[in-house]
């Protein structure tokens, strides 16, 4: 049994917050150690306890920022402060909207030690676990929706290069743009380590890309090479 | 007076034509004749002339003329050849015919002098002028009579030998003898009394403004020149051979001439007293023609007597070879004759039409300006030479302006107004003309000058008209695109409004619930029991987002607005507003429906205000009225909070209702004061037809809804 990650959570809306501390709490991997409704708390909070993760809101409009009635982003601002200020501390940002550009926004400076998740999965805890580990661990996560509305989206595109793409690898393309590693593409897709590596070294080759070791910056590569893609069709 | 000059031409022309009438009768083809070319037309003239003015002197003076010509003739020529045949000449009857004979001619020369020398008054204005009239007047009475008692036979002028009878006086006395040659010879000088008329004529020629001599220069040219034709034709008739034919034909050619001249003259002297023309041009028109006409005749007669007067002392062939030589000679001169007429009759022509065309002309102006009525004045006085003018007109906008040509003097002597299909658009008032009292033809031009400009300004104020109307238009599609931009922003906003109510309110809850799913699978598999009570509760919550999502709905259109109506769904609001709300409305609105467009915008408008009523009027009630009344829908939403200050600038909110209410094409009242609680009251046309239409098939439809509901 793994030592509980201490966290910090915010979200405005009160019934989301209590719900899902409770939930997180309840699974005993996690400690809450604050959870508060708005932007500046978070940051008080994060300064003051220096959690291993924050599992954030993107929206807080109780902090009175952004122009009336367009969607804001406080909580991705918090979570590149928090980023820049404690590189140790990893940040999970829950969305309402499965738009890619508000993910691209979360990872503008770069992946490691975020993700990017649907609010949807408040309710998989183990899912919310997870990507509370990987941030922790300076890893990455992208929601598994969003990657797909990416992937669908740019493989219609006729002149992409996506179409070359085995399905098989279009699944592992899949796995790395959410974050995984070979060993949890492997484990995920139920292939063997060495199956997973060449299928990589495939796709980057396929696709043009430089192979890169560390995760983090293979995320950067596809997640950039997916947004791309539609434009060069 | 002008009784008597009525009576002495029905004595003159009646002698006239007893005389023609007996000439026809006896077959004296050539007396016929010189009874239609001589002193018939004076009197045709004369009569015409009365007829049509009979104020004018002139046409007085000239009626005298032609009835003294015409008694002349007829008794010279015809009843004293009768009496003498009849009653020998030494008959006191025959004598009396004489004398009667001899005053005729004598009143004739009167008669000439005061038309000639008074001309164009027609009476004396000056000394001289009535000593002259007085003196030919006693001596027109007193030398035939002194003639006869002076001397055994009356004197009788006229061509010699052409069988003037001798007529013995019977009333001479011996003691009178010695005086015989002076009377004789005064009453053969009667012929030429007339020149006592030209010199008059000339003297007021000679002292008369520029004015005056233009009216009197054509009578002057035209006695003159007849004048210097009689003076030879008398020389001829009593110093040639009266048996030569030379003579004669000289004779008769110069008496034409003279007389044909004497009526051209008189002709034009009445043409610029007005009594034929209705204008200037129309008399230049005339006088031209009479020119060309004269010119004509005159060459014609010229060469032929060129002719006849060679053929008396020359061959058959050279005469010939004169004539047709004079006649080539004479068209030359003729067009010269007739080029100089037109250049000095119609220097500047203008005719009727023209004077229209310019009338018309200066009607493209805008109307109302002072120089449109200033032009139309102007070609009003000019055209129809009158002493003022006065235009008036009704300028599209603002009052009756009126422009005066000219300066008034008394009342108008004629008043035309200006109108078109009964409207009254204008009018145009007038002083007489300038050489007399308005013709029959200068009304009907008037008449004509009114009608073109009524349609002229009509025509004006129509295009005055269209470009109010187009700048109207123009207006409102201005003020249409602003309000249709603000019914946009205003939609963009409520569609903002409900994007942040599904957003923070039901998603979040909705979000909630999700965690709390969680939570209990995570107690179930552990098998732990408070998984029950976690249930339940989600299930509570679940029914609260339920009826919230239903609120929602509602609030975005009443399902009840759709199905049953508008006051239902007022009715149905005020169960659920947290203040107590009153419906006031006429039961017979029960069921009516109205289009769906503006039963939409009328629960907008109250929704809003209900809204603006629970958020800021602080009010312990609300009452909502809907009534119908000449096709307008109205509804009145009263609340008796705080109220607010008019002045202060509208919001956004009420300038979003009252665009929303243009779109139906209603309108919004608000009544407010600080304290006093506001009324909001808004009225939509309907229809009648819309309203009659929906009663009738009312109760069906409410019919087919309750089964449905049912």
């Amino acid at each position: 049994m793994p030592e509980p990650l201490r966290i910090v959570m915010a979200d405005d809306n009160y019934l989301v917050r209590e719900g899902a501390r409770r939930l997180l709490e309840d699974s005993g991997d996690v400690v809450v150690a604050a959870a508060v409704g708005s932007a500046p708390e978070l940051l008080d909070a994060v300064e003051r306890l220096r959690p291993a993760a924050v599992l954030t809101d993107i929206r807080m409009p109780a902090s009175q920022r952004g122009p009336e009635g367009r969607p804001s982003m406080e909580g991705i601002e918090a979570a590149h402060a928090i980023r820049s200020a404690y590189p140790r501390t990893g940040v999970v940002v829950l969305s309402q909207y499965a738009d890619e550009s508000y993910a691209f926004e979360l990872f503008r400076d770069g992946t490691a030690g975020l993700a990017y998740l649907l609010k949807d999965r408040i309710g998989e805890v183990g899912r919310l676990l997870e990507a509370l580990r990987e941030v922790s661990a300076g890893g990455s996560l992208i929601d598994p929706q969003v990657v797909e509305a990416l992937v669908r989206g740019r493989a219609r595109v006729r002149a992409s290069a996506l179409r070359d793409l085995t399905p098989r690898e279009l699944d592992v393309l899949r796995e790395m743009a959410q974050g995984r590693g070979n060993a949890g593409i492997a484990a995920q897709l139920h292939l063997s380590e060495s199956s997973v590596e060449k299928y990589v070294n495939a796709i980057f080759t396929k696709l043009s890309l430089t192979t890169e070791d560390l995760s983090h910056r293979r995320v950067t590569a596809v997640l950039t090479f997916l947004r791309d893609a539609g434009l060069r069709g | 007076m002008r009784a008597a000059i009525a009576v002495l031409a029905v004595l003159g022309y009646g002698a006239l034509v007893a005389a023609l009438s007996v000439s026809l009768v006896t077959g004296d083809g050539s007396e016929v004749g010189w009874i239609l070319v001589g002193p018939l037309p004076f009197c045709v003239i004369g009569a015409i002339g009365f007829l049509r003015r009979p104020e004018n002197r002139v046409v007085w003076w000239l009626v005298g003329v032609g009835a003294a010509f015409g008694a002349e003739t007829a008794l010279g020529d015809v009843f004293l050849p009768m009496a003498e045949r009849h009653w020998g000449t030494g008959s006191s009857i025959t004598a009396l015919v004489a004398l009667l004979c001899q005053w005729a001619g004598t009143s004739n020369e009167v008669a000439a002098i005061g038309m000639i020398g008074l001309f164009p008054p027609g009476r004396p204005e000056r000394g001289y002028e009535r000593v002259v009239i007085w003196t030919s007047a006693a001596a027109a009475v007193l030398v035939p009579l002194l003639d006869a008692v002076s001397a055994a036979n009356i004197a009788l002028t006229g061509v010699p030998g052409q069988g003037v009878p001798i007529v013995r006086s019977g009333v001479s006395l011996a003691a009178l003898a010695p005086l015989r040659g002076t009377f004789v010879a005064a009453f053969n000088s009667y012929p030429f009394w007339t020149v006592a008329g030209v010199v008059l004529l000339a003297l007021r020629y000679w002292q008369g403004k520029a004015a005056e001599r233009r009216q009197i220069r054509w009578l002057l040219i035209g006695v003159t020149g007849s004048f210097s034709l009689w003076v030879p034709l008398f020389l001829l008739w009593w110093e040639a051979d009266p048996a030569s034919a030379a003579t004669n034909v000289v004779a008769t050619v110069l008496s034409a001439l003279a007389i044909a001249t004497a009526l051209v003259a008189m002709l034009t002297a009445l043409f610029y007293t007005g009594v034929f023309g209705i204008d200037e041009p129309g008399r230049r028109a005339l006088v031209h023609r009479v020119l060309r006409v004269s010119i004509a005749t005159a060459v014609a007669i010229a060469a032929v007597t060129a002719g006849l007067l060679t053929s008396l002392a020359a061959p058959a062939a050279v005469a010939v070879v004169v004539g047709v030589t004079a006649a080539a000679g004479g068209q030359a001169i003729r067009g010269r004759l007739e080029h100089a007429a037109d250049r000095w009759v119609l220097g500047s022509r203008l005719a009727g039409y023209a004077n229209l065309n310019r009338f018309g002309r200066s009607l493209i102006q805008p109307p109302g300006s002072d120089g449109l009525l200033s032009d139309l004045a102007g070609e009003v006085r000019r055209g129809l030479d009158l002493t003022w003018a006065r235009v008036s007109l009704d300028a599209a906008d603002g009052p009756l302006r009126a422009v005066t040509d000219g300066t008034p003097a008394g009342e108008p002597a004629a008043t035309v107004p200006i109108e078109y299909r009964g409207t009254i658009l204008g009018g145009i008032e007038c002083g007489p003309r300038s050489d007399g009292p308005l013709l029959a033809e200068d009304r009907r031009l008037l008449a004509y000058f009114a009608a073109q400009a009524a349609v002229g300004v009509h025509n004006l104020h129509l295009a005055a008209e269209l470009s109010r109307r187009i700048e109207e238009v123009r207006d409102q599609a201005a003020e249409l695109a602003a309000s249709r931009d603000r019914v946009v922003a205003g939609q963009d906003a409520e569609r903002r409004r409900i994007q942040r109510i599904l957003h923070d309110g039901v998603q979040q809850e909705i979000v909630a619930l999700s965690a709390r799913t969680g939570l209990v699978r995570q107690q179930l598999l552990r098998g732990d029991p408070a998984a029950a009570g976690g249930l339940a509760d989600m299930q509570r919550d679940l029914a609260t987002t339920l009826q919230d999502v239903r609120e929602i709905a509602y609030a975005i259109h009443p399902p009840v607005l759709s199905d049953r109506g508008l006051l239902e769904a007022i009715e149905a609001q005020s169960t659920r507003l947290a203040l107590p709300m009153a419906v006031c409305a006429d039961p017979r609105l029960r069921g009516v429906r109205f289009g769906e467009q503006i039963e939409v915008t009328a629960w907008y408008v109250l929704s809003e205000a209900l809204s603006n009523v629970v958020k800021h009027a602080a009010a312990s009630e609300v009452e909502v009225s809907l009534s119908q009344e000449d096709g307008r829908l109205g509804l009145v939403i009263r609340d008796d909070g705080c109220g607010f200050d008019l002045d202060r600038p509208r919001g956004l909110g009420l300038t979003g209702l009252s665009d929303r209410l243009d779109t139906v094409g209603g309108s919004l009242t608000i009544n407010s004061a600080t304290g006093l609680g506001t009324s909001v009251c808004v009225h939509i046309p309907v229809g009648r037809n819309h309203v009659g239409r929906d009663q009738e098939s009312g109760p069906e439809q409410v019919a087919g809804r309750e089964r449905a509901d049912a």
